[in-house]
């Protein structure tokens, strides 16, 4: 709740100064514009924003979720650096919460929509005995883009950050920004369409990713703690069962990447059809994130009929 | 030649007056004032030099009356020509011994300093005072200081010496040698020397001895 | 006589009695540099005051005295002033009046205080990183030049923030901070600070802190209570002073953020009405704080300074004047004591000028000697206002 504070008061800062945005202005006709973010998604909105003028800047590796990453001085120095900071919010890299990113120019896309952040019940509160107060280190849910509302929210937010930055560019952004929320709007109207076709059935889920699109697709998501490379060892397959059990009916298993063959065929012989749905968080081997996610949307409409 | 004719001088609002009818003496030759205290030998050798000027009469060194020079040239002709010796030495204590004889140069005597510096040198050494070359006057005995006093009269190679007492403050040693070093001068440079003293035992050395009597005073008209 | 010789004969009477030479010297140099002194360092604090508080448009501070708060804000005096809410610098930020720059002074590392800012400061003062980078986490700081240089300090050290007195161990956390960077100098208090995250002050104060995960099995001694999720933590729980790499994560804040403390806020504002408005937002009773400009608080102070140096400038005149009247009896009686050298220059063949013009050089060389060393004090004065003026402020 605290670093959420923190994170709404660097977009506050951002918002009601911009037009003390002095370095940028001077020298814009000096340099490219920099954007610097903290996750594939908002890479994608950025580019489809103001990709025509603008660098953007998205360090983490692309073999690690940027979720967990942690980038190194030299990266932050860079984003301290960049005329944007776009961070996701949610408590989404809880990196920034600890760095130092200037205010002015930092803007937490999801600020929006703070109150309507998924607290995950499962995360470790506690208290001091100076303070009294209860506190958690962590307990909100982030894939916020799973959502693709949210997503267009956040898209929104970094259209008038943008805009009120560079407003030489700012006709041109609203109109990028026009095309993406369709391209979102769409997203959000099929997945809506595909996913009501599972009638509301429980699915399991290899990890804990899909809040959002849990809650804005009216979706019972039982979730594990899999990654799609690890061995499926005795301790996994019974974790697996003891859901089962407790859910007779659920025949879907959603992976967040494409497992392992050899994963397909067990779950199979547990009575489980696998499903990759992508939450996209990093930057694809190929397409972008609206291809990824019209795949996720292919992927589950296939399971449809064979359910039906 | 140091010649004086018909000179008379008298202090303002004082009752001691100077006349001299007529006195000279030639370059090569020694002479001695002698006289009793206050017969106007130290007023003599002022005049002779030019320090004060006689309200009558004429004193001519060489081609110069010096008796006609106003106060600046007065100066600037016994700067370079006449080399005075005093009773009391008359030593700057904050200059050395070097600086005290080269005094002449540092107070405006236009000479070659090289050759200067030289002669001073010479001087020193072969008065005995070389060793002292960079001493100040307060660490020499009174010998050595007149000898000190002598090189810096000297050591301009002046037309003529006039010494006032200059071996009132010495013991009979340094008496004969000082004496004996200004006469040499006289005789070996061929000028003039003029020594007011009161010491009769060292008036053999002399070629020459005026005696001043009272009689060359006289009360001046107080009008 | 020759210049080069009444120069030579001055100088050697005058080096062979150093010490009254030097005396009259020091005397008239402090006669002219103590005055001179006075309106160098009046003049030049004027100048520095009034140009800090002009790069500083607008302050936002708790209510009292605008002077403390300016002399809080532009040379991190140690005056104990109320805090200001962060809420108040979140409302500022809202109102759009152009950039907002928190202040938070209240530590200090030794004898260092501990600025608590946001990136846009450096921006603001132009204040470059020369040596090493800018901070980049909690727990970094930068520090300025001459603290750099004065304790030898570079980049990769470390500096602890002091305790604010012995007997509060435990109310301000002891801080041990990374120098990521040393700043160019701008010969201003910045010079002499440490500069860290906003964030890093409230560690510092106790509103965040890392420390060993309560849900590990090696913390269990630290645990006093365990319900639920909730878990308790007694006294022992091991609490870590530096921010590292591996530790950062579990750093956290505790209580409303909304009312951690600020000293105090800098806005620039982005135009004309924009400062307008804002001075108009807090002014009234009813606002939580006060909106100053440091330029006209800065004004009352110089103001203050020019009257109190007329004063002593007064003083200093009358006294050097007795100085110079004093200096003239010793050169007179020095002279008298001096007639018969004079007498004797003249019988060799000293002219009377040349006398007059010998005098004269040796009251010139004393004069001018004591000139020179009062200017020179006084350019040393001047180029030490910019340090001797935060201390005196303090």
């Amino acid at each position: 709740m605290n670093t959420r504070f923190l994170l709404a008061t660097c977009t506050l800062s951002f918002l009601f100064s911009c037009g003390a945005k002095r370095k940028s202005t001077e020298i814009e006709s000096a340099h490219k514009p920099t954007i610097a973010v903290v996750n594939y998604p908002l890479a994608y909105f950025a580019e489809r924003l103001a990709g025509e003028f603008a660098t953007i800047i998205f360090d983490a590796p692309s073999d690690l979720d940027p979720a967990f990453w942690e980038p190194t001085d030299e990266q932050i120095v860079r984003m301290q650096q960049a005329d944007l900071i776009l961070l996701n919010g949610a408590n989404y890299a809880q990196w920034a919460a600890t760095a130092s990113l200037p205010f002015e120019s930092t803007v937490d896309t999801s600020s929006s929509f703070e109150k309507s952040f998924i607290t995950i019940e499962s995360a470790i509160k506690h208290t001091h005995l100076k303070e009294g107060a209860e506190h958690s280190h962590g307990g909100t849910a982030f894939t916020t883009w799973m959502d693709f509302r949210q997503a267009g929210m956040q898209a929104t937010t970094i259209a008038t950050a943008i805009g009120a930055d560079f407003p030489d560019q700012k006709d041109a952004v609203m109109k990028n920004l026009a095309a993406l929320l369709t391209d979102l709007k769409e997203l959000h109207t099929v997945t809506a369409k595909v996913v009501s076709n599972l009638n509301h059935a429980p699915v399991i889920a290899s990890h804990p990713s899909y809040q959002y699109w849990e809650r804005a697709y009216r979706l019972e998501i039982l979730s594990l703690l899999w990654d799609s490379e690890m061995e499926l060892g005795t301790e996994a397959i019974a974790d697996l069962k003891k859901v089962q059990e407790a859910n007779p009916g659920v025949k879907y298993f959603i992976w967040d990447s494409e497992p392992l063959p050899a994963h397909l065929e067990k779950l199979k012989t547990m009575g489980l059809t696998c499903v990759v749905v992508s939450s996209c968080s990093n930057r694809p081997a190929s397409g972008d994130f609206l291809s990824v996610m019209r795949a996720n949307i292919e992927a589950l409409a296939k399971l449809s009929p064979e359910r039906s | 030649m140091l010649t004086v004719n018909e000179i008379v001088f008298s202090y303002p609002r004082s009752s001691f007056g100077l006349r001299i009818d007529h006195f000279a003496c030639s370059p090569g030759s020694a002479t001695a004032i002698v006289g009793p205290s206050g017969c106007g030998k130290t007023t003599f050798l002022n005049l002779a030099a030019g320090i004060l000027q006689p309200q009558e009469g004429r004193i001519q060194l060489d081609g110069t009356v010096v008796s006609m020079l106003g106060a600046s040239a007065s100066a600037t002709h016994r700067l370079s020509h006449i080399g005075l010796i005093f009773q009391e030495f008359e030593l700057v204590e904050h200059l050395t011994v070097r600086e005290n004889i080269l005094l002449p140069r540092l107070l405006g005597l236009q000479t070659d300093p090289d050759a200067l510096e030289k002669r001073a040198r010479k001087l020193a050494e072969e008065t005995g005072i070389g060793p002292y070359w960079n001493t100040r006057p307060d660490n020499l005995s009174h010998g050595e200081r007149q000898r000190v006093a002598i090189c810096r009269a000297l050591s301009i190679n002046p037309r003529i010496v006039l010494a006032d007492e200059p071996t009132g403050n010495l013991d009979p040693t340094n008496k004969r040698m000082v004496l004996d070093l200004m006469v040499n001068f006289a005789k070996v440079a061929n000028r003039t020397l003029v020594v007011a003293t009161h010491d009769l035992a060292l008036l053999e050395a002399f070629d020459e001895v005026v005696q001043f009597e009272n009689l060359n005073q006289f009360a001046p008209d107080p009008s | 006589m020759r210049a080069g010789g009444i120069a030579y004969l001055s100088w050697k009477h005058l080096s062979y009695r150093p010490l009254r030479t030097l005396t009259l010297v020091a005397a008239i140099a402090l006669t002219i540099y103590l005055p001179l002194a006075l309106y160098v360092f009046t003049s030049e604090s004027t100048r520095i005051l009034q140009e800090r508080a002009r790069s500083t448009p607008l302050l936002l501070g708790p209510k009292g005295s605008s002077l403390d708060l300016t002399l809080n804000a532009l040379y991190f005096t140690s005056q104990e002033l109320p805090s200001l809410k962060h809420l108040a610098y979140t409302k500022l930020a809202k109102e759009r009046f152009g950039t907002t720059i928190p202040i938070h002074a209240r530590f200090h590392a030794k004898e260092a205080p501990i600025i608590g800012t946001s990136l846009a400061y450096f921006d603001a003062r132009t204040l470059p990183v020369a040596e090493g980078r800018m901070i980049t986490r909690l727990g970094d700081c930068v520090i300025g030049a001459r603290l750099a240089r004065r304790n030898d300090l570079h980049p990769g050290d470390r500096i602890t923030s002091s305790p604010e007195n012995v007997f509060d161990l435990a109310g301000v956390y002891p801080l041990r901070m990374r120098i990521t960077g040393i700043l160019a100098a701008n010969h201003t208090p910045d010079d002499d600070a440490v500069f860290a995250d906003l964030k890093t002050t409230w560690v510092i104060e106790g509103l965040a802190h890392g420390h060993q995960d309560l849900a590990n099995p090696t913390a269990a001694d630290a645990v006093r209570k365990r319900e639920g999720n909730s878990i308790q933590a007694n006294a022992s729980v091991v609490e870590f002073n530096e921010v590292t790499e591996n530790n950062i994560a579990s750093f956290h804040f505790h209580g409303d953020p909304e009312h951690y403390p600020l000293s105090s806020v800098i806005l620039i504002p982005k135009d004309k009405k924009s400062r307008a408005l804002a001075l108009g937002a807090y002014q009234g009773p009813s606002s939580s704080g006060q909106l100053v400009i440091p330029l006209d608080a800065v004004t009352q102070l110089t103001e203050t300074l020019f009257a109190t140096s007329k004063m002593t400038f007064a003083a200093f005149l009358l006294l050097g004047l007795t100085a110079f009247a004093l200096a003239a009896l010793v050169f007179l009686l020095s002279f008298r004591l001096r007639e018969r050298e004079m007498q004797t220059y003249a019988k060799i063949g000293a002219r009377t000028a040349s006398l007059v013009m010998l005098k004269s050089t040796e009251v010139a060389i004393v004069l001018i000697s004591g000139i020179v060393l009062a200017l020179l004090s006084a350019a040393i004065t001047k180029s030490f206002s910019a340090g001797l003026l935060p201390q005196l402020l303090n």
